[in-house]
């Protein structure tokens, strides 16, 4: 399987060590998604010339709508204003979601100041706001399978 | 009345509309549930404006919206 490191859109490195078919799908990034235009590339282990779709705008969207439907008005108010805005999990503990993928959850302590970070987050790549919402469901529904699951830092 | 699986994917999202007065239309979004399910990822039984999401493993018809989520993973 080949691999390829992106970064903002341009080839880095190729590693080949395989065969692509026709258009098969090579690499995932972001939200870009790049596919072989033919097999020829293994033979000299060079880039091949490739297709990169561009970042849908409509995804990251479509993601906003939904997440903000499921917020209540205070929460939208704060993702507004700080980007960010506060969930309460069922034992009563609250926690603060950053606009973000990774490192953006912080439980808060009686001050409202945060005391600990979490990181953890879909596997599968997703727009910030379908990120955030999935932190925001487990957290609310699930919190000790979150917090199992989270890398947790003291701060 | 109508239901919504909605599942959470790099497209932003996908939404799968059933009326549970239609039996093929209902066999369908569980279909796809269990599919996703199998997958690993989370349902939530969501309402809109704040309110808490429910975690939920079977699907339920008269759901009025089930959030599909892929599976958590520490960072």
């Amino acid at each position: 399987m080949p691999t390829a490191t992106i970064t903002d859109g341009t080839w880095v490195t190729w590693i080949a060590t395989g065969t692509a078919s026709t258009n098969a799908t090579v690499a995932i990034w972001g939200n870009w998604t790049c596919y072989t235009s033919g097999a020829t590339w293994a033979a000299n282990n060079v880039a091949p010339a490739v297709t990169q779709i561009a970042p849908s705008l409509e995804a990251g969207q479509k993601a906003e709508t939904l997440l903000r439907d499921m917020l209540a008005p205070e929460q939208r108010y704060f993702l507004d204003k700080m980007s960010k805005f506060v969930v309460e999990s069922e034992l009563g503990n609250r926690y603060e979601i950053r606009r973000g993928r990774m490192q953006n959850v912080f439980q808060l302590g009686l001050d409202g100041k945060p005391t600990h970070k979490l990181c953890a987050h879909p596997a599968d790549w997703l727009p910030d706001a379908d990120t955030m919402l999935a932190q925001k469901l487990m957290l609310e529904s699930d919190e000790q399978a979150f917090r199992q699951l989270a890398n947790i830092t003291r701060l | 009345m109508i239901g919504t699986l909605i599942t959470l994917d790099r497209g932003g999202d996908s939404k799968l509309i059933w009326d549970r007065e239609k039996p093929v239309e209902v066999d369908n979004a569980r279909r796809m549930f269990k599919d996703l399910m199998a997958k690993g990822y989370w349902a939530y039984a969501v309402r809109t404006n704040g309110e808490k999401g429910i975690h939920v493993t079977e699907f339920d018809p008269e759901a009025e919206k089930i959030i599909l989520a892929p599976r958590v993973v520490g960072g």
